[in-house]
């Protein structure tokens, strides 16, 4: 490998990523050693145990973690200031997974390019995206508040909570790549890196490492303190009727609702 | 190990047979048109013409399309030229997001071959690869293509597609992705081989062989080295955070109080610090340059591109006029491809509201009927035969006296055409030439549907054999005055004797350098001089070469220019400047560089593939860099996406090795042994004062140091022995030894 050389000073604008978050989620992700790490940090609120079933140790057939902290941070997005270059797609994976592949992105733009959310059945220039309206929407991830459709759906618990930004992470150790999480999400947001239930497929969802927000060439995203804006975005998808809860959830939320 | 997906998808029309073949042989070309130069080689023999079915039409990635190199979503579609007069191979360039789609469905590049039957267009859908009936899309536009097969693979789907410009076979056609981008002048081979579109999705990967940490780093690094499109490393206007810094004639025309207009709501460009990768997209407002002010900033949308670039280039306009005529208002292309449309026009101010609106709507047919502009010599060509000529014009145009006296007050138009065809036309013309603008717009409506079909007077299909017979013996032809426009510069100027006149003198400005093409940033692009000369004669079609006009143009002082240049490529010892500076100087060996470089980093960005109408990255925006970029950039990005580490200079070797193909492959392809004196040309009009001027002995010098550079013989052109024997291209030596084409 050649030498690899490194920019100087740049200037990254008004990102706001906590300092040493995205290398801090990284570990989580990569090293599988979420219970250590975030007890030897003890950073943040990570889990919020209710009704003895907090913790990170999960299987199928046990009480898991089902009541979760809000996030404090979140990806904004501004649709009249994308450009389509979706670089943020390409920092997303490459940064986080080593490749480029647009398709497992956390933060998806490209299937809003050409026709937008609507689709193609308006006709060319009646719609949003580059044939239409040339608005290019990217879709982010709305760290959604309990209940977490896509943790709460995953059969393994392989989605959980992690400081210091409490995002909600695919712990790659416990994901079976079932890809019920993605049917689960009503943004469709968390995505496979391969087959459902394929040897190695696991799933990717944004972990709040604010690098698309680094790479994105004309501001048009923001990591920002986090709200609920789960009401203000119309789902992408309909969540199938045959997507349930996690069983080993189902008993705990009775307890509550 | 990275870069390269490995395989190459062949689909062969005529059998229906799809292959995917290992890419390993075409790495010695990288990729884009080093690829498609070893397959024409391969496989197309001498004889061989455009609409063959012999004939391929390669759609090059290269190693790092489809990564996040900034600046790599280019894609090279490489064939025999239809519009040169003896066919010879070049290359249209499409960017978008196609090129990478089809990396993610697995394929580093496609080969076409072959003719369907009837009228197909292919599917890829990753590994699923289908021949479809296009029965229903035949006969539409491009438009019509992507909205269909959107509504067949989903909205994700990228298309190329031709309309009906290519499929009429007219020679000035386009296959066009993404609605705005287009490779030009290939589209009458897609079309002569039945083949509408080609549809993508591609759900997989491009590997990086580099660690995450060491990628992030280099990619970050070469955000430092870029400025603005067109190469430009300093701003246009004041900027408050550089009081004292450069300021050149860049497309960097961001500032504080200037808007994307149409944006809703509307978006602040402001300043564009040197050091912000948040804000590097912005600095090319290319809408307000190009447009005006108080015009294209109102209209612009956002300024658009490429995949992966963080420099935008392409204007989304919403002009809500364009209603008017029928046409959405929302549209959107960049430099050339907004005049391929209204260039036929005339009398229209610049910068104003009906400049833009006539632009649009230019690019609203134009882009649907997949008409290619050549560039603008189309356009040019246009308005010298329909522009009434007196009798001392038509004299100096070689007619004699006789004629001369007979023709004045005409046109080449009403001279040339059928009667009855000029009687057709010539309520047309009129509103071309008129006062009206809502008469020109339908002029342009007229048009541009009118040269697609492609049609003989008698309402057959032109082609230009018909065309030259209709000639016999001085008559006029017995084509429509569509045909004519279509069928190009190179035929038109055989049927046309006085137009080729007119190119060689120039006196319209068409700027037609030779073999059917026009110039492309030559002797008028600052400083650039005999390179400039160099790089126009070298390739079968306008060179498409940003390289040389890119670096003199990105508005650092031309002392400093030249100083780094020197860094770069030196030293130079006596030899004089690379860069001139109002006054030309006689050739030197530092121009000689300069031009060689210039060629061989096109070549290379051609195929690996990265952007050359922004880079080279050899100068810096950043002051704290003493404005100095990064020669070595190509080399590193190589590396770090392929895992194979190579050097600067190997890099430079590879280009050498690419371009020597390529001049093999003409050579072959022309049976011509002096490529010196019968293929590397230039119009008369270069070396007469009212231009920038050339002179003859000193461009025969040019060449000798050129050809020295190349490794080629300086008698004849062709490359030596020696040189192919260095590069590893024995067996290409051997075939042209066989063919009596070795120097």
């Amino acid at each position: 490998m050649a030498v690899i050389k490194k920019a100087g000073s740049l200037n990254t604008g008004e990102i706001v990523v906590p300092a040493g978050v995205a290398e801090f989620i990284h570990k989580i992700v990569t090293r599988r050693e979420f219970l250590q790490v975030s007890g030897a940090l003890g950073v943040g609120v990570a889990t919020f145990s209710l009704l003895g079933c907090g913790g990170g140790t999960t299987s199928d057939s046990t009480p898991r973690q089902v009541y979760v902290a809000n996030a404090q941070g979140m990806i904004a997005a501004e649709p009249s200031r994308c450009v389509g270059c979706r670089r943020c797609e390409l920092a997303c994976t490459e940064f986080n997974d080593g490749k480029s592949m647009p398709s497992i992105s956390r933060i998806k733009v490209g299937r809003n390019y050409n026709v937008g959310p609507s689709g193609p059945t308006l006709g060319i220039g009646r719609q949003e995206g580059n044939w239409g309206n040339h608005r290019l929407v990217q879709d982010v991830c709305h760290q959604c508040p309990h209940p977490v459709p896509c943790q709460l759906a995953c059969p393994h618990g392989a989605i959980e909570v992690v400081p210091p930004v409490n995002a909600r992470v695919v712990v790659a150790s416990k994901c079976e790549g079932c890809g019920i999480c993605s049917k689960a999400c009503p943004w469709a947001m968390t995505s496979l890196d391969g087959p459902a239930d394929g040897p190695g497929t696991k799933a990717t969802k944004c972990l709040l490492c604010g690098e698309c927000v680094n790479a994105c060439p004309v501001g048009a995203l923001k990591y920002v303190a986090w709200q609920d804006l789960t009401k203000s975005f119309p789902p992408r998808q309909v969540v199938p009727a045959s997507i349930q809860l996690a069983a080993n959830v189902k008993d705990t939320c009775n307890k509550c609702h | 190990m990275g870069g390269w997906t490995g395989k190459v998808l062949r689909v062969d029309l005529s059998t229906g047979i799809i292959t995917k073949e290992a890419t390993t042989r075409y790495k010695p070309f990288l990729g884009g048109t080093g690829l498609a130069y070893k397959v024409l080689w391969d496989e197309v023999p001498p004889g061989t013409r455009a609409w063959d079915p012999a004939n391929r039409i390669i759609f090059g990635g290269g190693p790092l399309t489809g990564t996040g190199t900034p600046l790599s979503a280019r894609v090279s579609v490489t064939t025999l030229w239809p519009m040169h007069p003896q066919e010879l191979p070049a290359t249209g360039h499409m960017g978008g997001h196609w090129g990478p789609e089809l990396k993610y469905a697995g394929y580093d590049a496609l080969i076409v071959q072959g003719k369907a039957a009837s009228p197909v267009w292919i599917y890829i859908k990753d590994d699923v690869v289908e021949i479809r009936d296009a029965g229903r899309m035949w006969g539409n536009g491009i438009y019509r293509a992507n909205s269909d097969i959107m509504n067949i693979m989903g909205s994700d789907a990228h298309v190329a597609a031709i309309g009906q410009c290519g499929e009429n076979l007219v020679r000035a056609s386009n296959v066009m992705c993404d609605r705005s981008h287009s490779a030009g002048g290939v589209g009458s081979v897609m079309g002569s081989k039945n083949l509408k579109a080609i549809g993508v999705i591609g759900t997989g990967s491009v590997k990086i062989a580099a660690s995450k940490t060491e990628w992030k780093d280099l990619v970050h690094y070469q955000h430092t080295l870029l400025g603005a499109n067109s190469g430009g490393v300093v701003p246009n206007t004041f900027q408050s955070w550089q009081p004292d810094g450069y300021y050149g004639g860049t497309r960097w025309t961001a500032a504080n109080g200037l808007y994307w207009g149409a944006a809703t709501p509307p978006v602040h460009t402001g300043e564009c610090t040197a050091d912000d990768l948040n804000s590097i997209g912005l600095r090319t407002f290319k809408g307000y340059a190009d447009f005006g002010a108080g015009v294209g900033d109102r209209h612009t949308v956002k300024i658009g591109g490429c995949h992966a670039c963080p420099i935008r280039c392409h204007i989304a306009t919403d002009v809500p006029a364009l209603e008017a005529f029928g046409f959405s208002r929302y549209q959107v292309n960049t430099c050339n491809g907004n005049s391929s449309g209204s260039g036929f026009t005339t009398g229209i101010a610049s910068r104003t509201e009906n400049a833009i609106t006539s632009s649009q709507v230019g690019v609203a047919l134009a882009d649907d009927y997949g008409w290619w502009s050549d560039y603008g010599m189309a356009q040019a060509d246009f308005k010298f035969l329909a522009t009434a000529l007196d009798e001392a014009r038509w004299l100096e145009l070689e007619v004699g006296d006789v004629a001369a006296a007979a023709n004045a007050g005409k046109s080449v138009f009403q001279v040339r055409l059928p009667a009855a065809e000029w009687t057709r036309v010539s309520p047309q013309l009129a509103k071309f030439a008129g006062a009206d603008f809502s008469g020109k717009m339908q002029f342009l409506i007229w048009l541009l549907p009118e040269i697609s079909k492609n049609l003989m007077a008698d309402g057959t299909p032109a082609t230009y054999e018909k065309m030259l017979a209709g000639q016999a013996p001085t008559g006029p032809g017995n084509a429509t005055l569509g045909a004519y426009i279509g069928v190009g510069a190179g035929r038109l100027e055989q049927l046309w004797p006085e137009l080729a006149v007119e190119h060689q003198l120039n006196i319209s400005g068409g700027n037609y350098i030779k073999q059917g093409h026009i110039k492309h940033h030559f002797t008028e692009s600052a400083g650039t001089s005999q390179a400039s000369a160099l790089i126009n004669m070298l390739w079968n079609r306008d060179p498409m070469c940003h390289t040389h006009t890119n670096y003199t143009g990105n508005g650092l002082p031309l002392a400093l220019q030249n100083e780094i240049f020197a860094e770069l490529f030196g030293p130079f010892s006596g030899s004089g400047d690379a860069i001139d500076g109002a006054t030309p100087t006689p050739m030197n060996q530092a121009k000689a560089v300069f031009g060689y470089m210039s060629i061989i980093y096109l070549e290379l960005h051609n195929s690996m593939t990265l952007c050359n109408y922004t880079l080279p990255g050899w100068a810096s925006p950043l002051k704290s860099r003493n404005y100095r970029g990064d020669i070595d950039i190509e080399a590193d990005f190589f590396s770090a996406v392929t895992g194979e580490t190579v050097t600067r200079a190997d890099m430079e070797r590879t280009g050498l090795r690419i371009l020597t193909l390529f001049r093999a492959l003409t050579a072959r392809l022309m049976n011509e042994r002096d490529m010196r004196n019968n293929h590397d040309q230039l119009p008369e009009w270069s070396f007469h004062p009212h231009y920038t001027p050339l002179d003859h002995d000193d461009m025969e010098i040019a060449k000798d140091m050129f050809y020295d550079l190349c490794g080629w013989d300086r008698a004849t052109g062709l490359p030596t022995l020696a040189t192919y024997t260095a590069l590893g291209l024995g067996d290409v030596a051997v075939a042209m030894a066989s063919a009596g084409l070795m120097p």
